[in-house]
């Protein structure tokens, strides 16, 4: 049995013992870098996807939509010039957040921007776009901004505080529900049962980058890859928070995830998710790194 | 406990409550404890849903076209960019193109064929078109270790025709 007071302190270890905000830090420089690309992508097709005469009208997305997403472009007039200024705005958040200037705030004029682009699409966002959503709106709380930045260097701090990293401990669990719950989904699909999944996704779609040798089109191949990808994303669920499984399994989740960009087109999404390994790097490590570079 | 950590503690538990309740089925008792937050988590964009090509992904490769019928009678054949036919950097950017292709083709969001309709009439305006025909190629493709054409019998279908009748 374990008492109420044994789980206080266990909670409290876990989410508030503090430390160097340098993980932190890094993946806020790391973050902002994705969600700069983004928004630069979204730039030439801006008025297919965000414009009042593309594929979704203005009015056709406010009577889908409307009041149930929140989005700028509800309250904008509908046109470029919307358009330009959020995207604008977008980029530089994004770039004050990266170099780590007015952090909290870049960060929640991002979160306004990045929500209210996606929400003004909804179906033309990936998996991708709903995690950096999630990752803006907990860096928001987060002392990101205490290391590795203009607020530090403005602000003259020397060695950054430590801190509660309860934010960090957040977008960990957060990383790590993704690969598990993906993991419980694919469990339901009978290619991914009987281990052919991975070949339906090389060869039926236009996600892939080039043609699949023959090589791997067979049957023992598909069965490596798509039960491989299913032993990770379970793995990455409960196993990554044991200490001494943590990095082996986060250097073979960034594996996968360059694999997966050399193999596959999905935009972002790689970009995204080595993005959020980095918070399993410990700070300690990082302190150590650092030392080691300045030598 | 100050309010503050009290503060801190509780965004964290209800944080993690809605990660995990999300998705539940609406008659568990998870899905019925989170029910009162869903539409305000949803406004808010922080919804939960992580599949990643599950349950399965597609066994056949469709692609979207229209065929744009113009008040004298003659049509436009037009074809939506498909992604693997384009180069490394162009793919890249036009990733969402593929994400469009696949949410018009599913029927759970069916509400962008009408939307997609009056774009092409917009696009094509200084030809008066009055219909509007989305139509979806679909191609098998061989199972796996299977040699021989990768892509086998094409079919054409009609899904949607604009004005609704």
């Amino acid at each position: 049995m374990i008492s109420l007071a044994d789980l206080a302190i266990a909670w409290n270890a876990f989410f508030h013992t503090p430390e160097p905000p340098l993980t932190i830090a890094l993946f806020r420089i790391l973050f902002g870098l994705v969600a700069l690309t983004s928004g630069l992508f979204y730039m030439p097709h801006a008025s297919l996807w965000l414009g009042p005469a593309g594929t979704l009208s203005h009015e056709r997305w406010e009577a889908t939509y409307g009041g149930v997403l929140f989005s700028l472009f509800r309250w904008l007039p509908p046109g470029r010039r919307s358009i330009a200024a959020v995207l604008a705005l977008h980029l530089v958040a994004a770039t004050c957040l990266t170099l780590g200037f007015w952090t909290r705030v870049s960060a929640t004029i991002l979160f306004v921007t990045l929500t209210s682009i996606h929400h003004r699409h909804p179906e033309v966002t990936h998996g991708g776009d709903s995690l950096m959503r999630m990752m803006c709106f907990l860096l928001i709380f987060s002392p990101a901004g205490h290391a590795w930045s203009l607020d530090a260097l403005l602000a003259g701090a020397g060695t950054p505080p430590v801190s509660s990293p309860w934010v960090l401990r957040l977008l960990q669990l957060q990383i790590s529900f993704v690969y598990f719950q993906s993991f419980v989904a694919k469990v339901d699909g009978e290619t991914w049962r009987e281990g052919t999944a991975v070949y339906w996704v090389w060869m039926v779609s236009d996600y892939r980058r080039w043609p699949v040798p023959a090589a791997i089109r067979t049957l023992w191949w598909s069965r490596l890859a798509t039960w491989g990808t299913m032993a990770l994303e379970f793995s990455m669920g409960p196993l990554v928070w044991i200490r001494e499984l943590r990095y082996p399994l986060v250097a073979a989740a960034a594996v996968f995830h360059l694999g997966l960009e050399v193999l596959m087109n999905l935009e972002l999404f790689g970009a995204v998710m080595l993005t959020g390994l980095t918070t399993f790097i410990s700070p300690y490590d990082l302190e150590r790194l650092v030392a080691a570079l300045r030598r | 406990m100050n309010a503050s950590a009290i503060l801190v503690n509780g965004f964290i538990a209800l944080y993690l409550f809605v990660a995990w309740s999300w998705g539940q089925p609406s008659d568990s008792w998870l899905g019925r404890a989170v029910a009162p937050l869903v539409n305000f988590v949803f406004w808010l964009g922080l919804g939960q849903t992580w599949g990643m090509f599950a349950p399965d992904p597609a066994m056949v490769e469709g692609h979207l076209a229209a065929v744009v019928t113009t008040a004298d009678g003659g049509t436009i054949e037009w074809t939506w960019p498909r992604i693997a036919d384009l180069q490394y950097r162009e793919a890249f950017s036009m990733f969402r193109h593929q994400k469009y292709e696949a949410s018009v083709l599913d029927d759970d969001t069916d509400y962008l064929r009408p939307a997609l309709a009056e774009y092409l009439l917009r696009l094509h305006a200084d030809r008066a078109p009055v219909r509007v025909d989305l139509i979806y190629y679909e191609h098998d493709v061989p199972a796996p270790g299977v040699e021989g054409p990768h892509t086998l019998e094409r079919r054409d279908l009609v899904f949607y025709s604009y004005p609704e009748a």
